[in-house]
């Protein structure tokens, strides 16, 4: 059994009447990338702050390290990395002089080449960061997490907003610390990022948590399959059909479900026997995204 | 408090305001432009309100009463009269006074020879009494001439209140310094509601700064930046305008004090209409409210005797006045005993001001 590093039992926050996170239990292992998926408002950031200790929590235990975050924030703070949501520090700094603050007042070993260098910012060393892009800003935010060599890190959304070059190399980033063996918790709406990232993700829909698994085990327990598609000319279309094989129109394009290889390579051994052949073949396997909007419907609410 | 974090996060505020916009110019170039143009123009209002005048008779032949009375119908002065024994430039000094008339031992021999001989201390830098001072002569010339037979023609002597006083520059420092006090206002007026919506005060909170240590930060950073702006005024002073101002070592050290109980109170202030306010452009209207009236009523730039009745009564209840006044009797006339009170008052307003802003800047949850 590996190690606990952060333990949450039943924890709940409101925000006056409001309820924002309603009772949500989890554990999160040492060298674990564990992922919060979640619509706007469902409770992310709420749950993450409370676990960081800059929020107190309404009811409920929170345990990082062992240590309650609501008496032992400093001592917490001094192992643990943090991205926000919405990372922001003074404007008129560079990120050289902003990472050599970072090092100096936690009195770390690291330097300020090697940090900025790790998160691909070595050329913006003097650039003050008023004038850094979203993504350069997200990746500063992610090296001053990473000052002091925490054993956990908490990134919240910390791709939201970037274009998709930013976002893969801010991804090489995190899976380089993958590698490393640091424990992180990562927020995300992007059901690709947690499918690529994530050992193990939970979906979280207006302060409840619906699910806890492994990508693989959600798409093998909610997902469909795997979906054959595709289009015949009209004679091979009318052939087809006399082989009264069980699928689903949809506008031009024949579904078949599959869940074997196996299946997949008998159907197109049967093609082969009558002399057909598709114009095109795709062979779908289900995204987290699409169990996501199925689970949720598309505007969060659950269907 | 860890003194190391202190520092560190002080070097990063002085680089960032070193690199805004506005930071160099209010520390240097702002009070070298001030001293400049005001130190040229030295200019006020024609106000019409009452100039105190000092009246000692030294002549024990004379009839004070008769020139009183005489002053007392210009309408122009509240007359104070002084006892003979008196040393009139050190009461001048003590009580930091504009104008004075010393009537002259050998007055009533003067007087029977047909001349009328008086002296008149005033201070250049305000106009009106320097003014008055001729319209002075006239009115008792005449009144004595309606009264007695025979013309008699006034000889006035006309002296500034201290000799030093030829240039007027030294008048204008203390308001300055003021200024610079007053400005403590914005030191963490914008600050506060901007880190609290970028979220900077969370963001220093991780490694380890708390807000006492980035209030302690910005204190020591105002306090000497304010020294700076200080020191360049007073040079400019004495490099350009030949200042000559009353700098012991007593008068130095105490108007360290003062300066920096102002600067404490006015950033409190600041703080407090900062923490108070949802966003930044509340807080800086409550800044400008505090900041405009009481450079133009606490004798910053314009002598408070200059001003019509209400408006003097008005600056007796702003703090600046008193920080005004302070300086000026230590700079300008090195009297420390005046300043022992007002220093203590000062200080008492200093804390409690700073404790009241540091309590609601520490321990509130979200910042
Ligand atoms: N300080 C606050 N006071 C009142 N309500 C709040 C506060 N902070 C958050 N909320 C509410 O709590 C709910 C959860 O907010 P939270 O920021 O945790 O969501 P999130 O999952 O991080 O959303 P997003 O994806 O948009 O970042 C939201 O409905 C939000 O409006
Ligand atoms: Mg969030």
């Amino acid at each position: 059994m590996p190690e606990t590093v952060i333990k949450i039992t039943d924890l709940s926050k409101s925000y006056g009447k409001f309820e924002a996170v309603k009772g949500i239990s989890f554990e999160i292992f040492r060298g674990e990338i564990f992922s919060i998926l979640g619509h706007n408002g469902a409770g992310k950031t709420t749950t993450l702050e409370i676990i960081e200790g800059q929020r107190t929590r309404t009811s409920g235990t929170v345990q990082v390290l062992g240590m309650d975050p609501e008496t032992k924030r400093a001592e917490i703070s001094q192992r643990v990395g943090i991205l926000p949501q919405d990372f922001n520090f003074l404007e008129l700094i560079n990120c050289g002089e902003a990472v050599d603050f970072y090092i100096k007042s936690l009195n770390a070993k690291d330097s300020v080449d090697g940090i900025l260098e790790r998160v691909d910012l070595l050329d913006k060393k003097r650039s003050l960061i008023k004038n850094l892009s979203g993504g350069e800003k997200h990746k500063l935010g992610l090296g001053l997490a990473l000052v002091n060599d925490p054993e956990i890190l908490f990134l919240d959304e910390p791709t939201t907003g970037l274009d998709p070059v930013a976002r893969r190399s801010v991804w090489k980033v995190i899976e380089r610390l993958k590698g490393s063996g640091k424990s992180i918790i990562l927020t995300t709406h992007y059901l690709e990022e947690a499918q690529k990232l994530a050992d193990r993700v939970c979906i979280m829909d207006r302060g409840m948590i619906t699910i806890t698994a492994t990508p693989d085990e959600i798409i093998h327990k909610y997902g469909k399959g795997s979906v054959l598609r595709l289009s015949f000319s009209d004679p091979d279309m009318k052939a087809f059909l006399k082989l009264g094989m069980k699928h689903r129109r949809s506008g031009d394009f024949i579904e078949i479900d599959i869940s074997t290889m196996d299946e997949f390579f008998s159907i197109i051994d049967r093609f082969k026997e009558i002399r057909i052949s598709p114009e095109n073949l795709t062979l779908t396997r289900d995204t987290l995204e699409d169990i996501f909007i199925d689970l949720m419907g598309a505007d969060g609410n659950e269907s | 408090m860890n003194l190391r974090r202190i520092l560190l996060y002080l070097k990063l505020d002085a680089k960032s305001f070193m690199r805004g916009k506005t930071g160099p110019f209010f520390l240097i170039v702002f009070p070298i432009i001030l001293i400049l143009l005001f130190g040229s123009i030295f200019g006020s209002s024609g106000a019409t309100a009452k100039t105190t005048l000092v009246v000692q008779n030294l002549d024990p032949g004379n009839d004070t009463w008769g020139i009183v009375n005489s002053i007392n119908q210009t309408g122009l002065f509240s007359v104070v009269v002084i006892a003979p024994d008196v040393n009139i430039s050190t009461y001048i000094a003590q009580n930091s006074i504009d104008s004075a008339l010393q009537i002259p031992e050998n007055f009533s021999v003067e007087f029977s020879k047909g001349v009328i001989s008086l002296t008149y201390y005033s201070n250049p830098s305000n106009q009106i009494a320097s003014a008055l001072g001729q319209t002075l002569a006239n009115e008792i010339a005449q009144s004595y001439n309606s009264n007695l037979t025979g013309s008699k023609s006034v000889l006035l002597v006309s002296r500034p209140v201290l000799e030093k006083f030829s240039k007027t520059i030294d008048y204008y420092i203390p308001g300055f310094i003021g200024f610079t006090i007053l400005s403590g206002v914005f030191a963490l007026i914008y600050q506060v509601p901007n880190y609290r919506e970028k979220k900077i005060f969370r963001q220093l909170s991780f490694v380890g700064l708390t807000k006492s240590e980035w209030l302690a930060a910005s204190v020591i950073f105002f306090t000497l930046s304010t020294f700076i702006s200080d020191l360049v005024l007073v040079g400019i002073g004495y490099a350009v305008f030949d200042a000559n101002l009353s700098l012991s070592i007593q008068s130095i050290l105490l108007s360290a004090v003062v300066i920096f109980l102002g600067m404490i109170s006015f950033l409190s202030i600041g703080l407090l209409a900062g923490l108070l306010t949802k966003e930044e452009n509340s807080a800086s209207l409550i800044g400008n409210v505090i900041f405009y009236p009481m450079l133009f009523l606490s004798g910053v730039f314009f002598p408070i005797s200059d001003m019509p009745a209400f408006l003097q009564v008005v600056s007796e209840f702003l703090p600046l006045t008193y920080f005004i006044k302070a300086l000026d009797n230590l700079i300008l006339f090195d009297n420390i005993q005046a300043v022992v009170l007002p220093i203590t008052i000062m200080a008492v307003i200093a804390v409690l001001l700073f404790f009241a802003a540091s309590y609601i800047a520490t321990n509130r949850e979200r910042l």
